[in-house]
């Protein structure tokens, strides 16, 4: 027999029964005020029946019961035992209250299945939604209790172990509390636990207090379960798809004084598949909450920015870092604006300066089905200006048949990376431009080109011009109309250095400056009068940059750059950028300069190290080679001299060793020294004593070789007196062949303390005097063989004069050399032509004197 | 610069001396490797070995100069492997000949038993 009842209200079976009470003891009291033969009781019936249509089954059956003993006693006061009529009426009441009990019997079934169809509908509702899990528990429990339990508790798995999920307790907000938070019951008990680890379905049709004892963790525990007062209860394992999820325990308690019976437990089994199910789909909808959410917090979390779009092109989700580099304050707030207005608050253009269309963007392209290549583009903020660089790479997410349902962008903010590449760029090209030339106007103004239009749509360069002003001597824009305008405008309208602000500002103090949001009342201030205001509003400026340009620690002159109808603003990296720029220029400028002062210092120097002509020698013929190795400021070296002395003439060839500045005093003082010696004294050996004693008297090794011949005439023939001082000998070609003169002698400078030896020889007309430096012979050929004096010999022999002599040596020299030219070569040819006149020998001689 | 491609320096240190030996050409391109080689020098002798050096130039020339002041200054000595007739004859052409410390072999310079070979 069932005991448990479905829950239809206690009222309702009190009315029944006191209604049945109340046609039971009214007809029984009217019967018998009736006379003897005149019975109703058999009318009695209807209080079972009447009971049948409000109470429960039992209390039918206690009317009926009731009914059919008032039958059976009216035979009492109608003394009506042994008429038929009695037994009939009996018959009939016990008949009746049987039909009433039956009928009563089966309402409640038709009752109780209607609640668990009821029951098992909300439970299938329940799966269909899509609650969160606790959600979808509150909603099972309301369906449970009290409908099919006084206490129900859903327990679920959750990484390996059984968590109470909830508990509702009816009536009782502090035993549902209570139980919430109670730890599910062990495996080792009747339980939740012991449920899901073996699959059995708990039943526990009567719960006395040992069991209660039993299953209770702690006294708390045990107190909690107490008050619960239980009276019977089911735990079903909860499965769906073949995973157990948890448990399901329902319990009856005293409140309701129903018991579980056989067929409760098998709708429990049934109806805990369905709870299975709903939980299923709720932790289901819940992993995916999860991962959404997690995957929003994930994406929000990127540095890169992310939206994605909606077939439409409608931007369906964004990220806080797509927010803020779209200028929003928020991600809902970007997804609350129109896309058209989104991107209208930025000019956009390719990497290649195009402007950009909306159906260039790749998600557009994906949409339209196109391919869609990551795309590089460069938004200026129409609002400040700000230009940022960025890489959209779009993915589409497509259904199963292929149709792009979504598409997926990831913009990356590469504007650091542009920024420095392109700092990269300008600076390498500008270093290319800077070395190109030593013409500093020309330079700068391939400077100013670099600059436009990547970092400004506007360059300009001033120079101070030393009068006041600040000429501008480059100007570039890429339209060649406006460079024109704009130097009109700087010749009308010249800076000048009083300025008190402006470019004038930064020559003076050296501090860049820039102003972001140029007005026209800026311009009007800054303006001389109004057509010049008028001129510099035509440009269009929106910001301006001044930065120095420094060399040496002084500011030499001012880059400017102006943005224009870009629209950009300039950002700290570009002002470091031009800053750098225009340092590089500077020191370019400065060394371009120095570079052609010292080249005209070196030129001077050089000039003042060799005659500038040999002078008239009387009697003599002279010819010179002078190969100085190295560029042009490679001062110093080898150097040569013709001197008149008295009677004669001093020739020197020399070396010193080293090149520079040190190398060219020392030639200074090398070739007066012997002048001044020579012409006071004309004697080569006293000549090269004395720069002998200068030179090792000076701190610094200073080395000089040289071979002195003073020509001079004795008893009208030419001698020459030879002298070398660690130089190579001179050669003689004479009749007889080429011989070298002259004795070895110790280099000057090394050691003060040296003597040298002269040799004499005579020269007969036609005779020849070669002096050289070992450039000469030290000169490199083919297999790093030397020039040597046998070539130098070779070059001589058949000479007809000086000219040729050094023609042809020349000419054997850079027939013979390979590669750069290591060192200075010098050759003094002299030959002897004649006897010359008296005056002329007088002449040469008092002019030499005078000199 | 390709011309001193074929030229090395190769310094030794031995107690009491370092031994510069250049192999090659000593000439402008050349000396100031040699030089640094020098240059390393801080106390004893100080051998510049010529055997290997076939050619010689007056930067050459300059440096072993330079070398002979720096000894006579410091007062460590400094000693001149003999080198090819042709570079010895430049010491001779300049007049050095009797002012340098002139020996055959490194051993000669430094004299002990350890550095024969």
């Amino acid at each position: 027999m069932p005991t448990w009842r479905p829950e239809d209200g206690g009222r309702r079976r009190v009315v029944g029964l006191a209604l049945a009470a109340a046609i039971c003891a009214a007809l029984a009291y009217v019967d018998a005020r009736l006379p003897s033969d005149d019975s109703i009781i058999a009318t009695v019936v209807l209080a079972p029946l009447v009971c049948a249509l409000l109470g429960t089954a039992r209390d039918v059956a206690a009317v009926g019961v009731v009914a059919t003993a008032l039958a059976l006693l009216s035979g009492v006061w109608d003394d009506s035992f042994e008429r038929a009529a009695y037994y009939l009426r009996a018959g009939v009441v016990g008949v009746g209250s049987l039909v009433a009990y039956l009928a009563a019997a089966l309402r409640e079934t038709v009752v109780r299945d209607r609640a668990r169809f009821a029951v098992l509908s909300g439970v299938a509702g329940v799966t269909d939604g899509s609650r969160t899990l606790d959600e979808t528990a509150a909603r099972l429990h309301d369906l449970i209790v009290p409908t099919i339990a006084d206490a129900s508790v859903l327990d679920v798995v959750r990484r390996g172990e059984v968590r109470r999920l909830a508990a509702r307790v009816r009536d009782s907000p502090d035993l549902e509390e209570r139980l919430s938070a109670r730890t599910p019951s062990l495996p080792d008990v009747p339980g939740s636990s012991g449920a899901v680890a073996s699959g059995d379905v708990h039943v526990v049709g009567s719960v006395d207090d040992a069991f209660v004892q039993r299953i209770a963790h702690d006294a708390e525990d045990l107190a909690l379960l107490r008050e619960l007062q239980m009276r019977s209860l089911v735990v079903v394992p909860l499965v769906a798809r073949g995973r157990t999820l948890g448990a399901l325990a329902l319990a009856t308690t005293a409140q309701s004084r129903r018991s579980f019976a056989d067929d409760d437990v098998d709708f429990v089994k049934v109806l805990s598949g369905r709870v299975a199910l709903a939980l299923d789909n709720a932790g289901l909808f819940s992993e995916l909450e999860t991962i959404e959410a997690q995957l929003s917090a994930a994406l929000d979390g990127l540095a890169e920015a992310v939206t994605i779009q909606h077939t439409e092109g409608a931007l369906v989700y964004a990220n806080d870092a797509a927010a803020r580099m779209l200028g929003f304050a928020s991600a809902q707030e970007l997804l609350s604006t129109p896309v058209q207005r989104v991107i209208a608050g930025f000019e956009s253009f390719h990497e290649d300066g195009t402007p950009l269309r909306v159906e260039d963007l790749p998600g557009r392209r994906l949409l339209a089905g196109q391919d869609a290549p990551p795309l590089i583009v460069r938004a200026v903020n129409r609002t400040t200006g700000d230009e940022r660089w960025r890489v959209t790479k779009s993915t589409p997410v497509r259904d199963r048949d292929g149709r792009v349902q979504l598409v997926v962008n990831v913009i990356d903010d590469i504007t650091d990376v542009k920024r420095a590449e392109l700092a990269q760029r300008l600076l390498a090209r500008a270093g290319a431009a800077l070395s190109a030339s030593l013409d500093d106007k020309r330079m700068l103004q391939d400077v100013a080109q670099l600059a436009v239009p990547e970092l400004a749509d506007w360059c300009t360069i001033g120079l101070p011009d030393g009068r006041g002003l600040i000429r501008t001597v480059a100007v570039a824009h890429v339209d060649p109309g406006r460079v024109a305008f704009a130097r009109r405008v700087a010749e009308t309208y010249p800076t000048r250095e009083d300025d008190p602000t402006g470019v004038a500002r930064v020559l003076r103090e050296g501090a860049s400056q820039v102003v972001n949001d140029i007005s026209d009342a800026m311009i009007d201030a800054a303006a001389r009068d109004p057509a010049h205001a008028a001129m510099l509003k035509e440009i269009g400026m929106r910001a301006a940059l001044a930065v120095p340009m420094v060399a040496g620690g002084r500011v030499i002159g001012t880059l400017s750059l102006v943005q224009a109808e870009s629209g950009r603003t300039f950002a700290p990296a570009d002002v470091e950028l031009a800053e750098e720029l225009a340092r590089r220029a500077g020191t370019a400028v400065e060394n371009a300069r120095l570079y052609v002062e010292r080249s005209r210092i070196a030129r001077t120097l050089q000039q003042g190290l060799l005659p500038e002509a040999l002078p008239d020698m009387p009697g003599w013929s002279a010819q010179t080679l002078y190969r100085p190795a190295g560029s042009e400021n490679w001062v110093g070296g080898d150097f040569y001299d013709v001197v008149a002395v008295p009677g004669g003439w001093l020739l020197i060839v020399g070396d010193v060793a080293g090149h520079g500045a040190e190398a060219a005093a020392l030639t200074a003082l090398a070739r007066h020294t012997l002048r001044s010696v020579a012409r006071l004294l004309p004697d080569p050996l006293e000549a090269v004593a004395t720069l002998n004693a200068e030179l090792a008297a000076r701190d610094v090794l200073s080395l000089v070789t040289v071979a002195a011949a003073l020509l001079s005439e004795r008893d009208g023939r030419a001698v020459a007196e030879v002298v070398c001082a660690g130089h190579p000998r001179p050669l003689l070609r004479h009749a007889a062949g080429i011989r070298p003169v002259g004795r070895f002698g110790p280099i000057l400078g090394a050691y003060a303390d040296e003597r040298w030896d002269r040799e004499t020889v005579a020269l007969a007309p036609g005779d020849a005097l070669v002096l050289y430096t070992d450039g000469v012979l030290d000169t490199v050929g083919e297999a790093r063989e030397r020039f040597g004096e046998a070539r130098l010999r070779a070059a001589l022999d058949g000479a007809t004069d000086p000219d040729d002599a050094i023609a042809r040596i020349d000419a054997a020299l850079q027939r013979f050399e390979v590669g750069e030219q290591a060192d200075d070569t010098a050759v003094l040819a002299v030959q002897r032509i004649g006897v010359p006149d008296a005056a002329h020998a007088a002449i040469g001689a008092a002019g030499g004197a005078a000199r | 610069m390709q011309r001193s491609a074929e030229f090395t320096v190769h310094v030794t240190r031995r107690p009491g001396a370092l031994v510069v030996a250049p192999q090659g050409e000593i000439d402008v391109a050349t000396v100031e490797r040699v030089g640094a080689a020098c240059a390393a020098h801080e106390r004893g002798t100080l051998v510049l070995d010529l055997r290997e050096v076939g050619f010689l130039d007056s930067s050459g020339l300059r440096l072993v100069l330079e070398c002979q002041r720096r000894a006579d200054e410091c007062g460590h000595r400094f000693v001149v492997v003999r080198g090819p007739a042709s570079v010895q004859r430049l010491f001779e052409l300049v007049g050095l000949g009797h002012r340098l410390t002139l020996v055959d072999e490194p051993a000669e310079a430094l004299g002990d038993a350890d550095v024969a070979p």
